[in-house]
């Protein structure tokens, strides 16, 4: 039933010192459709892939506001993000009552890892199978912040996780030097080349099943409208696609179970 | 192993037949697979070094990183599962924080590691596993000279003039035998570290590394820092040309 | 002492409300530290109200064999307290393996005279030695707030006396003039002071240990204070005897 014995609970460690309950729950975000996010030195854009599950039902949600100043992009189990999201924004808001202020973005991720720390080793409980880029703008600047069920949490120049995000990392380690100096909107067409490498050569980005968060330097968190969407998404068609693409262009091995988006 | 398959070792609860507890083994792996930390006490201070994997390019400049502060005296380096070792920080600093409010004056680096060491013991007791890391506790006083604490995934506390922990751990404590640590200043340890660290790599496997230090001792005024970026470098460039050199004379 | 608080101590016995009347608030606590150690001086007045309830109370109770505490404020609080706080000393002493500041036991004071500040009539002179340190002294007043001083008084017999210390304290007393001081201080405060009385107690602490010392008024070495004598209170045409 079990591939070996030591995976059936996340509160025991396998004798070469892994943990595969957690190993696992890195595979569960790893189904979600994928994520991007970029920063340059002045602003955060966080990408997502929407999947709807039929034709009769709306996109799942992948970008939540967390405060002015920072926003969050899920991949994995939606329902566990959504309680993430939730988290960092009750987060959030205490700091802002105790201190006035926004909270510090490196502050709220480390509360983050802490929190997917205990679930990675308390009995009774599981990780929580989802990835996380966190997007925020505070006095050190602009931040992406990634997150895994393992509760490794780091701070990124560009990241994406989710299905195929391999293609994504490809394009972003690729033009990573190009970032730093970037204006808002070539992010933001950055980071929508990235997402659409890991699409397949089938499909492609629309104003419907991509979501684009913002952040910056006198630009508070926004998710843009899918007009704004289209708009971008028209920049974006004038760049062929790469080939690579069409190498792994087909369909995943099994279908995504109806929670993981 | 022969612990493998016996069922004794699926829960920290369970002892072995021969009285051993094999999760808390498994637990000291995940810190075992993991880079190398170097630790020193000279004749005047005390310096940590770890090699860092460094997973990804896209990682911004000092990702993750391993020395903290859990005083303005007491230095802290986590080894092993990151985030099982930022969970111990945590705990550390809390209770730094406690002691000060409690005392008004800062807490021990003894103490420190004491009470850290029986939070993680109370990790192998069962219901919770054990944590998948170590941490070393380092500080300097005028009266007391360097100290030196490990604390281990079992709970074990111990004292140290030096030790090495992760990957090639024995390796670099067959260069720490060779050193004269008490005849070493605070900057003697900082390229002796970087050499020991260098030297002990395994060329083909060890490649996204990154050294980090930190040092406390009579030069930072029995504060513990971060080893600066220059000081750092130029270790690294002490440490390659000595290498070097050695292996011309061979 | 404590007339901030006159208007909560009306009874309300609907509430359940019963307030809780000091037993020895007036007391006269005197402490100095001189070049090697610490001397402490009290009175022993316990009263409740005009009632003196004890007139040879012992207000300086030994924590460890080099620190004590002098009390004062409600006899019952602090008596309490020092009993707490002595047991919260000897196990941490036990479980730290090593001696106790008088620092760290001015802290551990603090904890319950801040914690408990409401509740709470209670304020103590921390003295003792310790071989980091020498001789300290510490005050704690009511609250909890705690300052390290070379000299002081405190009680309601203490603003009698505050100018007298000012005037005397000097850098590297010897003992015998600190407990001079402290005395006379102490007699100087009970003279004037109509809620403390009775006998002077003084305690030196140094690195050999504590040491008290009693002196009573019908005894030598009671301290003496002599005001100026006091003109005829008489018109000039009654008869009486000079004073």
């Amino acid at each position: 039933m079990f591939r070996n014995q030591y995976d059936s609970d996340v509160t025991v460690w396998s004798p070469q010192g892994r943990l595969h309950q957690v190993d696992y729950a890195v595979e569960a975000m790893k189904q979600g459709s994928a994520t991007v996010g970029i920063r340059s030195e002045t602003h955060a854009v966080i990408v997502a892939l929407k999947r709807a599950q039929n034709e009769l039902c709306s996109h799942q949600k992948k970008i939540y506001e967390i405060d002015t100043h920072s926003g969050v992009s899920i991949a994995g189990l939606l329902s566990d993000g959504r309680i993430l999201a939730r988290y960092l924004q009750t987060e959030c808001s205490s700091w802002r009552w105790d201190y006035k202020l926004p909270i510090p973005i490196k502050k709220l991720t480390e509360s983050m890892q802490l929190k997917l720390q205990a679930n990675t080793q308390y009995y009774g409980r599981r990780p929580f199978g989802v990835g996380l880029l966190v997007a925020g703008y505070d006095k050190d600047g602009a931040h992406i912040i990634q997150t895994e069920p393992s509760a490794e949490v780091v701070s990124m120049k560009a990241s994406s996780i989710g299905a195929r995000s391999q293609s994504a990392r490809t394009y972003l380690e690729r033009n990573v030097d190009k970032f730093e100096n970037a204006s808002a909107d070539e992010l933001i067409v950055h980071a929508l080349l990235a997402l659409r490498d890991t699409l397949p050569a089938e499909e492609n980005l629309s104003a419907q099943n991509t979501s684009i968060g913002i952040v910056g330097k006198d630009r508070p968190f926004t998710i843009l409208a899918d007009t704004q969407v289209g708009l971008h998404l028209d920049a974006v068609a004038t760049h062929p696609r790469s080939n690579a693409q069409q190498g792994h262009g087909q369909a995943p091995a099994a279908a995504p179970e109806p929670m993981q988006q | 192993m022969s612990s493998i398959g016996t069922g004794y070792d699926l829960a920290a609860s369970t002892f072995s037949p021969d009285g051993r507890i094999f999760q808390i083994e498994y637990a000291q792996k995940a810190v075992d697979n993991g880079g190398t930390m170097v630790a020193l006490r000279g004749k005047n201070g005390v310096v940590i070094a770890v090699d860092k994997v460094i997973t990804s390019k896209l990682y911004i400049d000092d990702a993750n990183p391993r020395m903290f502060n859990c005083n303005d005296n007491v230095g802290m380096a986590i080894a092993g599962v990151y985030p099982d070792g930022f969970a111990l920080k945590d705990y550390a600093c809390g209770e730094a924080i406690k002691w000060l409010k409690e005392y008004r004056e800062p807490m021990s680096v003894q103490k420190l590691a004491t009470s850290v060491a029986e939070y993680i013991h109370i990790f192998t007791l069962g219901i919770s596993r054990p944590f998948g890391a170590s941490a070393f506790f380092s500080a300097w006083d005028k009266k007391k000279g360097g100290r030196l604490f490990l604390v281990e995934p079992s709970g074990l506390n111990y004292e140290y003039k030096a030790w090495a922990v992760g990957k090639h751990r024995q390796a670099a404590k067959a260069e720490i035998e060779k050193l004269k640590l008490d005849q070493l200043d605070v900057q003697d340890l900082v390229r002796e570290a970087a050499r020991i660290i260098i030297a002990i790599r395994d060329e083909n496997k060890d490649k996204d590394v990154q050294i980090e230090m930190g040092w406390v001792g009579e030069n930072t005024n029995g504060k513990h820092e971060v080893v600066p970026d220059d000081v750092l470098s130029a270790a690294e460039d002490w440490a390659n040309a000595k290498l070097e050199e050695d292996d011309m004379e061979e | 002492m404590d007339t901030m608080r006159d208007d909560q101590k009306e009874a309300i016995p609907a509430l359940g409300f019963y307030p809780h009347v000091d037993i020895s608030t007036g007391t006269t606590l005197i402490a100095m530290e001189y070049n090697g150690g610490v001397v402490v001086g009290t009175d022993s007045r316990t009263s409740a109200g005009s009632f003196i309830t004890s007139r040879a109370t012992n207000k300086i109770t030994p924590i460890t064999d080099t620190m004590v505490v002098c009390r004062s404020g409600s006899a019952a609080d602090t008596q309490c307290i020092a009993d707490i706080a002595k047991y919260h000393i000897e196990v941490y002493t036990m479980l730290e393996n090593e001696p106790l500041t008088i620092y760290r036991a001015s802290q551990i004071f603090r904890q319950f005279l801040y914690n408990y500040r409401d509740s709470l009539s209670a304020s103590v002179l921390v003295a003792g030695w310790d071989a980091k340190e020498g001789g300290q002294l510490y005050a704690l007043p009511i609250g909890g707030f705690v300052t390290r001083q070379r000299s002081t008084a405190s009680g309601s017999g203490s603003t009698f006396v505050q100018g007298f210390l000012d005037s005397q304290w000097r850098p590297n007393l010897t003992l015998n003039e600190c407990k001079a001081i402290v005395k006379q201080a102490v007699g100087l405060a009970v003279f004037r002071d109509g809620s403390s009385g009775g006998v002077v107690r003084l305690a030196t602490i140094d690195a050999n240990g504590t040491s008290m010392e009693l002196y009573r008024p019908d005894k030598p070495g009671f301290p003496v204070v002599k005001p100026p004598s006091a003109h005829l209170s008489f018109p000039p045409h009654v008869e009486q005897t000079p004073v």
